[in-house]
């Protein structure tokens, strides 16, 4: 007979009001695991596209080419470098590119465009190249005059498949690069910009145009899971290290696109806020039931203070009680916050975007909320954090009642 | 050797705007082993005095000591330990703990005391035992009658063998029966124990126990006599 098992039998005195403050506790806790995992499987959703798309989660360039991204900032023995990273672990596939820029024309129409050189059949392991063509057919291995054309560029260029194009840019040694390239397939990314200005050809042609001499801008490199991507970042440094690739730097995605990583991490810190406030809402419906479960029993407080319980005591009975009952309702509401989770996590919900928004801004619109260790621990967080706060007036007010008046209380 | 020294003391509310001077300057020794009633009519200040005894409320001015121990001065921590160890309480009605066995509500002020749970169970059964509710210690105060919840607090406000019994009307609520088997059982415990009582009173009958009785009226002492 201790001071928790006094508090749990005080819990079980009024059933119905604790039953309701746990459903309340753990409604907002079924809330708040549920949206933060929704969140951040929005987060895994994203880099997945982004990182499957083009960048790859991690990327092999010549130190220094980032962020300018000058040309004349070429990797060299490649080949070399490839095998080693093919056989590194996590690694799915990995693809050479040349990234060029230069002006590209047909008929009487010319438009800046960004050139990426690829090697056909590895660019289809690393990025969804060969999946977003809506026109016309991939990029063949032998015919290395052909090209895939943005789809938004092409109607700009008012070039259709099978029409030849010319570009013109500057090599790396500054003399002009200049060559003819053959629509073979139009592209459409759903990301506006790439659609707008991307080629895509084989990249032997783009070395020889810009003078590299087999030269390359980047290795992408795809992974089995972007959680081991730290991990493979260092294998790989110090790999390409010891086989004497020292002009080789390493960068993961969020090197190469910070924008994603700080719009996910103001995402999230808004969210943050806007729970707590939520929670704080239910907390004073909380905050509620704890004074009148006070209230009730203001009499026996007196009682306990006259047969000598210290205010400390009582402080602590009742603080206690009110954390039994939210522990319960916390406990309650992650179970079935995680469980909703789970039932969603493969499967995914579909929120039934507008392709234009798709297109826009590059939503997906089915998002797999994604259960973790940091979900639980903010929604846990934030509700037991609200609920002590909450708690601590009843408990000191019970302490601090003047014995007499208590018992005045009926 | 006295063991309450009532000097001089005044009590006053303020109500509002007016002012209610409940006690208007009381003497009052009170020695080791007495069985003592006050009585008095409705608004004549037991219950005002017998809280200030046991340090629940302040005096306005005068002195009280218990047991050598200055109750005027002393901080509300201090004056829970006091109660803890020097006095028991009876109340009128509802003053048992209601989620907790009548053995428990015994055991209750020996855990705040820190007695060893084997210790406490013991001794809350023999109590139990010696007021005549051996069956009724698991049972909750709601399952059992006023009387029997009487003799429960009675248990509870001896079991740690307190210097004084402070009871409040212990009567009030029970029929005459009842209430004259509960004082038997106090005045069985003084005459067994040595232990004081102080308790308070309108009824006749229970005055007739006592072997003290102060009556009091509008805040005075009208008469003390012993028996
Ligand atoms: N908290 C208080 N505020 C204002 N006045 C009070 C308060 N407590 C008691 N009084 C007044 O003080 C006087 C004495 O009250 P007290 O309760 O001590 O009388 P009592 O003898 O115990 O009466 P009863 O037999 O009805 O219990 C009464 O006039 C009462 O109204
Ligand atoms: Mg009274």
């Amino acid at each position: 007979m201790d001071i928790v098992r006094i508090a749990w039998r005080n819990i079980g005195r009024n059933k119905r009001r604790s039953v309701l403050t746990a459903l309340a506790v753990a409604f907002a806790c079924t809330v708040l695991v549920f949206s933060m995992a929704l969140q951040r499987g929005s987060y895994a959703d994203m880099i997945r596209n982004t990182v499957h798309a083009h960048t790859g989660n991690l990327q092999v360039q010549r130190t220094g080419y980032w962020p300018d991204r000058d040309i004349a900032r070429k990797l060299t023995g490649s080949a070399a470098m490839l095998n080693i990273i093919d056989h590194t672990e996590h690694v799915v596939a990995a693809a050479p590119r040349v990234n060029g820029a230069a002006l590209v024309s047909y008929g009487h129409r010319t438009f800046g465009a960004a050139l990426f050189g690829t090697d056909p059949e590895r660019e289809k392991g690393v990025s969804t190249l060969a999946d977003v063509i809506t026109e016309g057919s991939y990029l063949d291995k032998t015919d290395v005059n052909g090209a895939l054309v943005g789809y938004v560029l092409a109607k700009n260029l008012g070039a259709e498949v099978g029409d030849e194009i010319v570009f013109l840019g500057q090599g790396a040694d500054g003399s002009i690069a200049a060559s003819t390239l053959i629509i073979k397939g139009l592209i459409k990314r759903g990301v506006a910009e790439m659609d707008r200005t991307a080629v895509f050809a084989h990249i032997e042609t783009i070395q020889e145009a810009f003078s590299l001499y087999g030269g390359i801008s980047e290795i992408a490199v795809l992974l089995d899971d972007d959680k081991y991507r730290p991990e493979t970042v260092r294998q790989l440094e110090s790999a390409l290290r010891d086989s004497g690739h020292d002009d080789a730097a390493v960068l993961g995605w969020p090197a190469i696109m910070p924008g994603i990583e700080q719009s996910i991490k103001l995402d999230w810190s808004s969210g943050i806020i806007i729970y707590s406030v939520l929670v704080l809402v239910v907390g004073f419906g909380i905050a509620n039931t704890f004074l009148m479960a006070f209230m009730e029993r203001i009499h026996e407080f007196g009682v306990l203070k006259a047969l000598g319980m210290r205010p400390a005591g009582i402080c602590v009975m009742v603080y206690v009680e009110s954390l039994l009952l939210t522990a319960i309702g916390i406990l309650a509401g992650t179970v079935t916050g995680s469980l909703i989770v789970l039932r969603f996590q493969h499967t995914g919900i579909d929120f039934g975007y507008s392709d234009e928004m798709m297109a826009e801004y590059g939503l997906d619109p089915i998002i797999h909320p994604q259960l973790s260790t940091l979900v639980l621990a903010w929604a846990v967080g934030i509700v037991l954090v609200i609920a002590m706060l909450v708690a601590i007036y009843p408990a000191v007010k019970a302490a601090t009642l003047k014995p007499v008046e208590a018992l005045r209380h009926r | 050797m006295p063991l309450i020294e009532v000097e001089n003391i005044h009590k006053e509310y303020e109500d509002g705007k007016t002012t209610v001077h409940a006690l208007r300057g009381i003497d009052l020794t009170i020695d080791a082993g007495e069985f003592t009633a006050i009585a008095g009519p409705s608004g004549s200040g037991k219950t005002t005095l017998l809280n200030l005894i046991s340090g629940l409320d302040a005096v306005s001015a005068g002195n009280i000591t218990l047991d050598s121990v200055d109750i005027s001065s002393a901080s509300a921590r201090k004056l829970s330990q006091l109660r803890l160890e020097k006095i028991g309480f009876v109340f009128q009605a509802y003053n048992l703990v209601p989620v907790l066995t009548a053995r428990e509500n015994v055991e209750f002020t020996m855990l705040l005391q820190g007695v060893p749970s084997g210790e406490r169970r013991k001794r809350s059964l023999d109590m139990l035992e010696r007021v005549g509710l051996g069956e009724y210690a698991d049972r909750k105060p709601t399952a059992m009658s006023g009387g029997q919840q009487q003799r429960v607090a009675v248990a509870r406000a001896i079991v740690t063998h307190p210097r004084v019994v402070l009871a409040d009307e212990p009567t009030a609520n029970l029929d005459s029966e009842t209430g004259s088997r509960l004082l038997d059982l106090m005045k069985r415990l003084n005459a067994e124990e040595d232990m004081t009582f102080v308790f308070s009173t309108h009824d006749p009958m229970v005055m007739d126990y006592s072997t003290r009785l102060v009556r009091l009226h509008d805040g005075k002492v009208k008469s003390d006599e012993r028996k």
